[in-house]
């Protein structure tokens, strides 16, 4: 049945009911009417004419066939080299002989290599708790005896004078008086008066 | 398309030449007659064609190819911007439709233009496909991607729809 619809439905677009042949009139009866098929003709025949006169007042926009070129040519140059499109591993390949030709080209320039060892220390931070010992001084107040020793006085002969031959004539000094003899501790001292005197006469 | 693809001069304007007129004309009852998209979506095609021809197939037929990419684009744009200059145009009918003079050319014209909108875009397309750039149903197959059975049905359902629509116009006394 649907297959007979789909025929029919062909049929309609070229052909009047009146101008298929006995069978295919039949085939259309056992599925329609005469009325509904000459619709569908009609149809078909309408929209296909409409849309024929559609089509023929169309054109393309001049402008834009123009536009069109344009961008096909600017393609056709901007194509060229950088459109050819090659195999992956070709521009691999093509990229590893270029590095290779590098090296040897300017890759030979000798270089001492200096390898420099460091000792680069590495401080670890530990966090811990440290608890350091202060000594306590104590202070001793020690009172120490020492016996000083006593000092010996010694007496200075001063009352024997032994005048010498040269000094016979001349006339004896006076010598100072043991008042004049300012006796210290450890130190014999003659006033200056006396010694002055003293001094004059010899 | 092979020549285009290897950038022989020429080859673009040749195609250009055979295709443009009628996949514009093809384009512009898929967007329900709005010229100005139709304009837009056949550039965008061939400048498609321009920037990527390799995405053309060469083994496959280049003709179901080229309309397959127009009516997608077509169908794309049409769901994108249903334009108001569309419905006004669809309101305009309705209100002259009414009018006595029913035998105006124009008038029934723009009576089947609206009646082809109402259409869903897969039967507007397989329609037109077949009663305006006269394919066959294997061609049509080929380019809405489906079984040819299906594009029998479509077609069928479209002329039925479309045979609906005249009835209630009364084309007897007009066309």
């Amino acid at each position: 049945m649907r297959e007979n619809i789909e025929s029919i439905n062909e049929w309609a677009e070229q052909f009047a009911y009146h101008e298929l042949d006995v069978d295919r009139q039949a085939t259309v009866l056992s599925e329609m009417s005469i009325d509904e098929y000459d619709e569908l003709h009609k149809t078909a025949s309408v929209f296909a004419r409409f849309l024929q006169e559609e089509a023929s007042d169309l054109e393309p926009n001049k402008e834009s066939l123009a536009v069109l070129q344009n961008a096909s040519k600017n393609k056709k140059k901007l194509g060229g080299f950088f459109a050819v499109r090659i195999p992956a591993y070709q521009a691999v390949a093509a990229c590893f002989l270029v590095a290779l030709g590098s090296y040897f080209l300017f890759g030979k320039t000798e270089t001492n290599t200096v390898v420099v060892e460091k000792d680069v220390p590495i401080y670890e931070v530990v966090r811990d708790t440290i608890y350091r010992e202060i000594p306590v001084v104590e202070y001793i107040t020690k009172t120490v005896t020492k016996k000083v020793p006593s000092i010996e006085r010694t007496s200075i002969p001063i009352s024997t004078y032994v005048p010498q031959e040269d000094y016979a004539l001349r006339e004896p000094s006076e010598t100072p008086s043991m008042n004049d003899i300012s006796k210290s501790f450890g130190n014999t001292v003659v006033s200056a008066e006396s010694l002055e005197r003293f001094k004059v006469k010899m | 398309m092979v020549l285009l693809q290897k950038g022989t001069m020429g080859a673009f304007e040749e195609i250009y030449s055979r295709y443009a007129k009628r996949l514009l004309a093809f384009v512009f009852r898929m967007v329900n007659g709005n010229e100005a998209l139709a304009q837009d979506i056949l550039h965008d095609v061939f400048l498609k064609l321009i920037e990527n021809p390799k995405s053309f197939d060469t083994s496959r037929s280049f003709k179901p190819w080229i309309y397959q990419v127009a009516a997608n684009a077509g169908k794309k744009a049409f769901r994108k911007a249903e334009t108001e200059e569309i419905k006004e145009r669809h309101s305009t009918f309705m209100e002259k439709s009414h009018q006595p003079n029913l035998a105006d050319k124009k008038i029934f014209d723009i009576f089947l233009s609206s009646a082809l909108n109402k259409l869903t875009a897969e039967h507007r397309e397989v329609f037109v496909l077949k009663h305006q750039q006269h394919m066959s149903i294997k061609e049509i197959a080929a380019i809405v991607s489906t079984p040819e059975g299906t594009v029998k049905s479509r077609l069928h359902t479209a002329t039925k729809q479309l045979a609906k629509s005249l009835k209630h116009f009364n084309p007897k006394e007009t066309a």
